[in-house]
């Protein structure tokens, strides 16, 4: 056996995790009184801190914390849907407007067909506004 | 423990509510890492008004940050490293440093001590006169700990109690692997050395 007693580190992990690096340690250790009583030590010692009750405060937390948070109003988000109706408006307007040209584009296609176009048109339209929106309100938030 | 393994989708569902403007799932945010912050606040905190007015700011910095959070971390230790740098700047207000002279606070906390001695442990009355060794125990240790600078409080408590990861302790401290590993050695070494210059072997 190794007359060199395990350093403090060897100890204090050996204490923590029950595992010595290498034969000559494991040797060591097992023929070792004063080894065995400073691992001994240290495993009383980690026992006594992980016995520690967790402390608590004396008052309700969550209660003080959300009287300073204002109640948000979870209402319909009338900015929103102003936009979209003024958007659908002027799509709406402008499409009157141009009906003639649009005769002249989409000449040859059905009604249906045509529907469908314009459908498809506004859908990503209002999605992609519902996404600025969203992101704008994020970005709003992360700021206060 | 449970807390901190909390699933993701758990934290992903809460924050999402909280950002469509349910308040009551902030609620739910603070019970889920309360005892996490708890034990940071109390380990570098002293003054316990003070401790009042950190945990309640930690908790509207979390709230006003939510936005901004990216979900690359578990939210409690994401929070846990808001309460950790909160902390961390009341006491450099105050003057205080993480690595003090914990000499000179040694043996100044009998009375939380003493609160610890006295927490009602259940216990068969065949095994009472070792729960009441086992409290002294406690209560002897616990009085090494408070003697600790708050950084090395702070760290023996997530890493034993708390049973953090070092990389976790890494993030909510934002100290490297390696001097993590090294501070808590010597949290531990001193709190060896402490314990046997004050008490004889067989108290403990």
């Amino acid at each position: 056996m190794t007359s060199i007693h395990l350093d403090e580190n060897t100890i204090q992990q050996y204490a923590i995790t029950g595992v010595l690096a290498g034969e000559e340690q494991t040797h060591h250790f097992l023929h070792c009184n004063h080894c065995r009583g400073r691992a001994a030590a240290y495993k009383e010692l980690l026992a006594g801190i992980k016995a520690q009750p967790a402390p608590a405060f004396d008052f309700d937390l969550p209660a003080l914390v959300m009287q300073k948070i204002p109640a948000k109003k979870a209402a319909i988000p009338w900015r929103a849907v102003l936009v979209i109706a003024g958007l659908l408006g002027v799509i709406s307007l402008v499409t009157y407007n141009l009906r003639a040209v649009f005769g002249v584009i989409f000449e040859g296609l059905s009604l249906t067909a045509a529907s469908l176009i314009f459908i498809a048109v506004i859908s990503v339209l209002i999605f992609q506004l519902v996404d600025v929106v969203n992101k704008y309100h994020q970005q709003t938030n992360a700021l206060d | 423990m449970a807390l901190l393994k909390a699933d993701s989708a758990e934290d992903h569902y809460l924050v999402n509510l909280v950002l469509r403007g349910d308040n009551s799932a902030f609620t739910a945010i603070i019970r889920n890492t309360e005892r996490l912050v708890t034990q940071i606040v109390f380990k570098m905190i002293r003054d316990t008004d003070d401790r009042k007015d950190l945990a309640q700011d930690i908790y509207l910095k979390a709230y006003k940050g939510l936005a901004t959070f990216s979900f690359r971390a578990a939210l409690s230790t994401w929070i846990a490293q808001i309460a950790y740098n909160t902390c961390l700047n009341y006491l450099e207000k105050k003057k205080y440093t993480l690595l003090g002279d914990w000499e000179e606070t040694a043996g100044d906390n009998t009375e939380e001590a003493d609160h610890v001695l006295n927490a009602p442990v259940p216990l068969a009355d065949k095994e009472a006169d070792q729960g009441i060794l086992q409290k002294q125990r406690t209560a002897i240790i616990y009085q090494a700990i408070e003697t600790l600078p708050p950084l090395y409080k702070t760290l023996i408590t997530l890493y034993h109690n708390e049973e953090l990861s070092y990389g976790e302790i890494t993030s909510i401290t934002g100290f490297p692997i390696g001097t993590v590993k090294n501070y808590l050695f010597r949290a531990r070494k001193a709190l060896k050395e402490y314990l046997l210059k004050q008490y004889t072997k067989e108290e403990l």
